[in-house]
């Protein structure tokens, strides 16, 4: 009993040092570009608002990163959803309603196809993701190889649409009161983390999830179903990808074939820096939006700047990911010596 | 059919057949697919092409087979490190300018320091995997993600052109020589790198300098996988995987010569790959056996 007190410390360490990290850079933006607006409430919710798509591919990726496995098809899945949104409301003159249902449809069955190949052709999960990257990064190509740019009007106003806030607004210099706002796309992300939240942590299937990335032999003893639930884990980040794509294009309102190229690993290097262990068993989707937020700091920190050139996010990013990596591993080995 | 099963037993019996449909499906595609001639003094031909072309996936295939079969995990830096490579090995060459039509500094040094930076890569790497434990695809995650910004930091974004015929050499074919220099390279790293397997488990990086590595260290796992080497790390063959890059590239060229654009060949390699990945799992004979049998009990109830 106490060793499993001791081992929750150690995971909810790193979830501590992850938030802590957000709240310290986060503070650093605010000393030191406090005059160009840094410290206001709608910057805080830029945060949100730009990255909507990546905190709900971050949850769907830990869910599978959890299980063990990893997907790094979603940065192309995106590609493809915001392509056949752009191409089928555009070119095939499909409504806003339906375009948004078909595609999620198809990122379910995304996930199942992977699933079924992951868990019951046991192929490794890298392989077939990235079979799955190439395929829709290659689809988005076939379907159409311009840029295509949605003018579908429900489409936008669902983009446009501002929801004002009642807290935290500022008057301007001209007296006026400027409240602070959100597109329904943040909201959309925030339901989806709490819902995988309490998934994760109440429900047969989220404890599932977490004994089979433990340990998938004692999870097959204790009579858990390991193939179906590991179907299940990719046909749910399956429909998240595709979700999360929807939010993407809400922000791009544009079908690109060069579009969200590298998604997958800032969805990675979210997940690992909010605490989730690659080797499965490990995981909190609360982290990964720390994680999602820390990346978004960084991109404002650029911007804000202004002369740096956009690599330093990678570059930082990278640096930060082996700091946690390493931090992981220390841990690992200290939980070693300790059952020694 | 004793023969037959034998000859099915062996472990590059997978990986050279997936080859021989691949060159059938290839001249069906193309008819003119083994066509050699001879273009300004060198070999030409869409054989001579993927040989050529699948130098880069071999050379990285061969060190990709290594890394997994000694430590059971794929290294998915390794374009992001050919990358920084060719980055160094041009910047230094061209003296930190952006077109050269003269070296700036010398080629060879230029090329020992590209080569140099790659190790350190593969230091950085290995270190990572063995001293700390960490798992490979993790580990080499770090790199994956800034490579190709430090790279692009190296060269300022720009894309820096060495401009001397000399240089090329590496990339094209030596004056004289009718077959493709990179042939050589690549006969000469797979040699070396069996020859040094014997002796030790050594993880070898290295790059061509004319290309910057995009999507190639998918290739170079595909090449492995398609070996008929188990990602799962332990027994491995390199000759497998000098196949395997060749299957790949040979989908490719016969892609291109049925004229695919470039951008929607993907669709095409992720179905092939699947495919066979699929067909090499053992899972599916076992399920195909249980059908067959299940199918078999009912007939036989049928029956009674």
């Amino acid at each position: 009993m106490k060793k499993e007190g001791r081992k929750l410390d150690g995971n909810s360490f790193l979830l501590v040092i992850t938030i802590a990290l957000f709240v310290i850079l986060y503070l650093v933006g605010i000393g030191m570009f406090k005059n160009q607006g840094f410290a206001k409430t709608q910057n805080f919710l830029n945060l949100f608002i730009s990255n909507a798509g990546l905190i709900v591919i971050a949850v769907g990726m830990t869910i599978v990163m959890i299980t063990g496995g990893i997907d790094i098809s979603v940065g192309s899945v995106v590609a493809m959803v915001c392509m056949i949104l752009a191409w089928t409301m555009e070119k095939a003159g499909w409504g806003a309603i339906q375009t948004s249902a078909f595609v999620l449809c198809i990122g379910l069955v995304f996930g199942l196809v992977q699933g079924w190949l992951v868990a019951y052709l046991k192929i490794q999960p890298f392989i077939v993701t990235l079979a799955g990257m190439f395929f829709a990064r290659g689809m988005t190509a076939v379907i159409s190889k311009e840029m295509i740019s949605i003018k579908n009007e429900t489409f936008l106003s669902w983009a446009q649409c501002k929801i004002y806030l009642p807290f935290g607004g500022y008057t301007n210099k001209k007296g006026m009161l400027i409240k602070p706002y959100i597109y329904p796309s943040v909201i959309i992300a925030i339901v989806v983390l709490i819902v995988i939240f309490i998934v994760l942590k109440y429900t047969k299937f989220g404890r599932s999830i977490y004994a089979i990335g433990g340990n998938e032999q004692s999870a097959l003893m204790m009579g858990l179903n390991v193939k179906r639930t590991k179907l299940k884990a990719y046909v749910l980040e399956g429909f998240l990808a595709s979700l999360g794509g929807l939010l993407f294009c809400l922000n791009t309102c544009s079908g690109f074939v060069e579009q969200a190229k590298g998604l997958e690993m800032d969805a990675i290097a979210s997940s690992v820096i909010g605490g989730t262990l690659l080797t499965g068993g490990v995981g909190n989707v609360i982290g990964s939006l720390f994680g999602v937020l820390i990346k978004g700091t960084i991109e404002a920190f650029i911007t804000f700047q202004g002369t740096l050139s956009s690599w330093w996010t990678r570059i930082t990013i990278a640096a930060m990911l082996c700091f946690f990596i390493i931090l992981q591993s220390i841990f690992a080995a200290a939980k070693e010596k300790r059952k020694k | 059919m004793e023969k037959i099963k034998k000859l099915t037993a062996q472990r590059l019996f997978m990986p050279i057949f997936c080859l021989v449909i691949m060159l059938i499906a290839a001249v069906i595609a193309s008819p003119d697919f083994f066509k050699i001639g001879v273009q300004n003094g060198v070999l030409y031909g869409r054989i001579i092409d993927v040989i050529n072309r699948g130098s880069e996936v071999v050379i990285l295939a061969v060190g990709m087979t290594l890394v997994v079969a000694a430590s059971a995990g794929t290294d998915i830096s390794v374009g992001a490190v050919m990358a920084v490579v060719a980055a160094v090995t041009c910047a230094f060459t061209a003296g930190g300018q952006q077109s050269v039509n003269e070296y700036i500094n010398s080629p060879i040094l230029g090329a020992l320091l590209g080569i140099l930076v790659g190790v350190l890569c593969g230091c950085f790497n290995g270190f990572l995997v063995a001293r700390l434990k960490i798992q490979p695809m993790v580990a080499t995650l770090i790199l994956f993600t800034a490579g190709r910004g430090i790279a692009q930091l190296l060269t300022n974004g720009q894309i820096t052109y060495v401009r001397v015929d000399s240089f090329k050499m590496l990339g094209a074919s030596i004056p004289g020589v009718p077959i493709p220099t990179a042939i050589f390279v690549t006969v000469l790293v797979v040699v070396l790198t069996a020859v040094l397997i014997k002796k030790t488990a050594l993880g070898i990086y290295s790059a061509d300098a004319n290309n910057i590595g995009l999507n190639l260290e998918l290739d170079a796992i595909l090449a492995v996988a398609l070996g008929g080497n188990s990602l799962a790390g332990g027994k491995f063959s390199l000759l497998g995987a000098v196949i395997g890059a060749y299957t790949i590239q040979t989908l490719t060229t016969t892609l291109y010569a049925v004229s695919v654009s470039s951008d929607q060949i993907p669709v095409y390699k992720a179905i092939v790959v699947i495919i066979i990945v699929s067909l090499q799992s053992p899972e599916l004979g076992r399920m195909i056996h249980r059908m067959k049998a299940k199918v078999s009990a009912s007939a036989g109830k049928g029956a009674a």
